[in-house]
């Protein structure tokens, strides 16, 4: 059974890369744009793995790991931040909620690749 | 008690102690007498007792003459000159004493007048050097105040225990706040006045830490004593406060006051929020887009015989977001330079003024006479008048070189928002 990844960003110029390389690796993907698609989808779909967007329309990425973490299926799903916010003090609220991993764009496929297969493997 | 009083009493005193004494020498030298003796002296007081009497009556007069020449010429005198010393010192000095008296007292009347002459001099030049000095005192202090007055900066000046010593209206502006019942901070309201505490309308704590890193600085013998802190004032105005120490001439590590300089940051702080906000929107599209353009690109080369309309998708992605990068920085830059002309120190002013000056500084500096037609035009103009009326200054001169004239006209047209300047020659050859 594939892994199945979510991939949450409101930006298609972002969305359609991330959808191919996941799929060229083997993962299957859904995706949505905003938080509280996310959270429907981590209900229907369980993920394993969520690529998430911070700055979203409405909920925003914080919000909705919060949300993610909340639901019984939540507290296993893996969370990676996928975002343009750069700033230590961006990271570090980011990091305060305990996702899995931070990723600043612009990256390089190659990294998320590595890190999407590290946490997936654990 | 007046001076006749006095001499009466002097003189029954004088003469009372005299009479005991002759009648103690009388009885004594009556017990020495033998009886024979004392019958014969009775019997010669008894036949001679006209002559004794008027001798001792004469005896007493004499007396009470010289008590009273004594009296008039030295002790009722020297009574008064205490008196009329005391006149010339502490009530007027110009008052003299005209008394007579001995030649003793005459003497010591002139030195007094000659000492209350000198006195009365010194008294009047150090009144004067004192009104000299506080009219200099009181035309810097009011130099001060109007250069005070014009400060864009609130100034509070107080002695070391916070005693307001001078302000300025712009303090008045910044700190005072008028009491209301529903306010439980300042129901009485704040307000900055002459010998008022400046501790009751700047938290006595900030002040304190101001003056002990003040004190600091000076143990350390740093250059730049100034303590510096942040305050809210009047309807939440952020105050950005400089303590400078107002050091003794004895001491110079030691406080006499100090003076509190208040500047308005709010504008400020907004502006680099503003554009704070500016940079990390730019920032963050950028990384948007540059993500999207690596990943679309990386993906093209690690997978490179994909699908064409993969391929066309990611060339669409790389194509949009290039275009995104573009309006990013466009939209940028004009912000930036919006909010750069907003705070550029521009006034408004009435073109027929600004031409009037023109006109002036032309003929003095450049030797060039500016004709301006409709001078009274409704047309207004926000500039940097001083960099408007240099470049015009400039433009006139390099006129005159190029044509050789010294006479020109101009005039005005108001295109929408655009103010036009025509200049022309006087024989009606157009330059511009």
């Amino acid at each position: 059974m594939a892994t199945k990844i979510l991939v949450v960003d409101d930006e298609p110029s972002i969305v359609v890369p991330l959808q191919f390389l996941m799929e060229q690796n083997g993962y299957e993907v859904k995706t949505a744009a905003t938080g509280e698609e996310a959270i429907e989808a981590v209900s229907s779909y369980r993920p394993d793995l969520v690529l998430l967007d911070i700055m979203l329309p409405g909920m925003d990425g914080f919000e909705t790991c919060q949300r993610i973490r909340q639901t019984p299926e939540g507290r296993q799903i893996r969370i990676i931040f996928l975002t343009a916010m750069g700033r230590e003090m961006d990271i570090a609220k980011g990091m305060s909620l305990e996702p899995d991993d931070y990723i600043t764009k612009p990256f390089s496929n190659a990294d998320v690749m590595d890190r999407v297969r590290r946490l997936v493997s654990d | 008690m007046n001076p006749r009083n006095k001499f009466w009493w002097f003189a029954g005193v004088s003469i009372g102690i005299t009479v005991v004494f002759i009648s103690l020498l009388a009885i004594f030298f009556w017990r020495q007498l033998f009886p024979e003796e004392k019958a014969l002296l009775f019997g010669l007081f008894k036949n001679h007792f006209a002559y004794i009497f008027i001798a001792l009556f004469l005896v007493m007069t004499g007396i009470v003459f010289v008590l009273d020449a004594m009296f008039h010429n030295y002790i009722i005198p020297i009574s008064k000159l205490a008196e009329e010393v005391a006149v010339i010192h502490s009530v007027n000095s110009s008052h003299r004493i005209q008394m007579a008296g001995s030649r003793d007292i005459a003497r010591l009347i002139r030195i007094i007048n000659e000492w209350a002459d000198s006195f009365e001099s010194l008294r009047r030049n150090v009144s004067q050097k004192i009104h000299a000095a506080k009219s200099e005192a009181e035309e810097e202090k009011n130099l001060l105040a109007s250069f005070m007055s014009e400060l864009p900066e609130a100034v509070l000046i107080c002695n070391a225990d916070g005693k307001i010593l001078f302000y300025n209206k712009r303090a008045r502006e910044f700190l005072e706040t008028k009491g209301s019942a529903s306010s439980t901070e300042d129901p009485d309201g704040r307000f900055v006045g002459l010998g008022r505490s400046v501790f009751s309308v700047i938290d006595e704590h900030l002040i304190l830490y101001a003056l002990d890193d003040i004190a600091e600085k000076l143990d350390r013998q740093e250059v730049n004593v100034a303590a510096y802190f942040v305050l809210v004032g009047k309807e939440g105005r952020l105050l950005r406060v400089e303590a400078v120490p107002i050091l003794q001439k004895a001491d110079a590590r030691q406080v006499g006051g100090f003076i509190l300089i208040l500047y308005d940051i709010t504008d400020r702080i907004e502006t680099e929020r503003q554009v704070d906000f500016l940079l990390q929107s730019l920032v963050r599209r950028f990384r948007a887009s540059l993500a999207s353009i690596r990943s679309a690109i990386e993906a093209i080369l690690a997978y490179p015989r994909m699908e064409e309309g993969q391929l066309d998708n990611f060339r669409k992605i790389i194509h949009k977001e290039t275009l995104v990068l573009g309006d990013a920085l466009d939209t940028t830059a004009s912000e930036y330079d919006s909010y750069v002309k907003t705070h550029w120190p521009l006034v408004h002013l009435r073109v027929g003024d600004l031409f009037a000056t023109i006109q002036r500084k032309a003929r003095e500096k450049l030797d060039v006479v500016l004709k301006v037609k409709d001078p009274d035009a409704p047309c207004w103009l926000k500039v940097d008048s001083y960099a408007m009326v240099l470049s015009i200054l400039y433009l006139l001169k390099r006129l005159k070189e190029e044509t050789g004239r010294r006479k020109f006209e101009c005039r005005f047209d108001l295109k929408s928002a655009v103010c036009q300047c025509r200049y022309r020659l006087e024989r009606r050859s157009r330059l511009h």
